[in-house]
């Protein structure tokens, strides 16, 4: 079911081994999919921060619980800056299934023992391609927000208002053409609201 | 699901006219039929019951009105000029006629266009030129230059042109809209177009897509795979973008 994310997952497992040494244990992880995998100037947003970015091309959130075991517990993070859910609802699955996949995953980081390291969720983004699916998003991300709320040390991170224009729409200029991926600028605002929380989620 | 039949005798088309009403509340939603085609369409090709659970919680309410494309831009026997008159009567019929009947039948205000195919065309016309009465369109497979011959869709007025051809071709009138009182309404619309990629149509798609971004009017074009052009695309569709 998940074969198709097997030799990204396999190239991060052999990152990692890499990086099994102390001092490259301890790091903010961004763990997600690809929007979180294409955040490649994060570096540049954020200098001072020690973080690997474990995100796998087109996963849902399902796929991130299927596979975190294998790849976040090793790194032992100091926090967890986490986004996916916008592929699961693009194939098709209901909110409620969506749910249920992040339920699993913040079991899995519970049964890890990070339960208490900040874990961040960055709402399921407005895009100009899902905006038909704007109301199943809302949905997902409403109890998202309710979980979050319920630990100190777990944050949502609404990326909403900023990515809307006066209309209420997705702005254009924060996506690259296909309407779903961030721009530059589309990584600028997002960076934004991470810096906005910074001293709660590094 | 609330089904009701209309009939009566349109002043500007000047003959008997027929629509189809499904679902008792929601966002009123003017359901255009494909080329030639008729208001009984939309339900036989199972297009209705795609929308069925919508239409039941009370969040849509479909009027499926008729064509005149047979005696309008289909009409290939008559002149050009009597084609986009006899088109203009039908938009006349549609503003004048069905929008104050649906509203007498439902007070909620939000109204979207929808076709599919050349009822993509109407949709997206009818919503480019009178903003402000629509809110939504959602154009599925559609040309928007009628004027423009694309493998063996022909120019529907026979490389005739005036100043109501240019009118009701979005792909002309729309790259040149100036008046704020206009854009605004329809910077303010929610536009959505899907074109399979393998669709004659999608080089026409993607023009429109863009002239609308230029105007500021935001839009989202979904390409689906393959041509896509077919009610069992549009079944799998409506639910997604209506």
């Amino acid at each position: 079911m998940f074969d198709w994310y097997e030799d990204e997952v396999r190239g991060h497992e052999g990152k990692l081994a890499l990086r099994a040494k102390p001092e490259l244990r301890g790091r903010v992880v961004l763990y997600g999919s690809s929007t979180l995998r294409l955040w490649e100037q994060f570096d540049s947003h954020f200098p001072e921060l020690s973080f690997v970015n474990l995100a796998f091309g087109g996963s849902t959130l399902e796929a991130c619980a299927y596979f975190f075991e294998r790849l976040i517990p090793p790194c032992d993070p100091r926090s967890i800056v986490f986004y996916a859910g916008d592929n699961d609802l693009g194939d098709g699955h209901e909110p409620n299934k969506v749910i249920d996949s992040l339920k699993t995953l913040l079991d899995k980081v519970d049964r890890a023992g990070l339960g208490e390291i900040p874990f961040a969720f960055i709402a399921i983004k407005p895009s100009i391609a899902r905006w038909p699916l704007r109301d199943k998003i809302r949905k997902v991300n409403q109890v998202a927000e309710q979980w979050m709320a319920e630990r100190p040390n777990r944050h949502y991170l609404d990326i909403w208002p900023p990515m809307l224009n006066e209309h209420g729409h997705p702005r254009k200029e924060l996506y690259v053409e296909d309407g779903l991926h961030l721009s530059w600028d589309g990584y600028d605002v997002w960076a934004d609201v991470l810096r906005a929380h910074a001293n709660s989620i590094f | 699901m609330r089904r009701e039949y209309h009939k009566w005798c349109s002043l500007n088309l000047h003959r008997e006219m027929e629509l189809l009403v499904f679902g008792h509340a929601g966002a009123r939603v003017l359901v255009f039929p494909t080329r030639v085609g008729r208001f009984f369409d939309f339900e036989n090709w199972g297009l209705v019951n795609s929308l069925r659970d919508t239409i039941n919680a009370g969040n849509l309410q479909l009027i499926c009105i008729d064509s005149v494309d047979a005696e309008s831009l289909y009409c290939n026997w008559a002149h050009p000029r009597g084609r986009i008159e006899r088109h203009q009567q039908f938009e006349n019929y549609v503003m004048q006629e069905v929008l104050p009947f649906s509203e007498s039948i439902n007070p909620e205000r939000f109204l979207i266009a929808h076709g599919c195919s050349f009822g993509a065309y109407h949709a997206a016309n009818f919503a480019f030129r009178h903003p402000k009465h629509f809110h939504k369109v959602v154009a599925l497979s559609g040309r928007y230059d009628i004027t423009q011959q694309v493998e063996g869709f022909r120019n529907l007025l026979d490389d005739y042109y005036d100043q109501d051809v240019y009118f009701h071709n979005p792909s002309h009138y729309v790259p040149n809209l100036t008046d704020e009182s206009h854009l605004r309404p329809l910077r303010e619309m929610e536009i959505t177009f899907a074109i399979g990629e393998h669709d004659p149509f999608i080089a026409n798609n993607h023009f429109m897509s863009a002239i609308l971004w230029a105007k500021g009017a935001w839009n989202s074009l979904n390409v689906w795979p393959g041509r896509a052009h077919r009610a069992r695309y549009w079944r799998q569709m409506l639910p997604i973008y209506l």
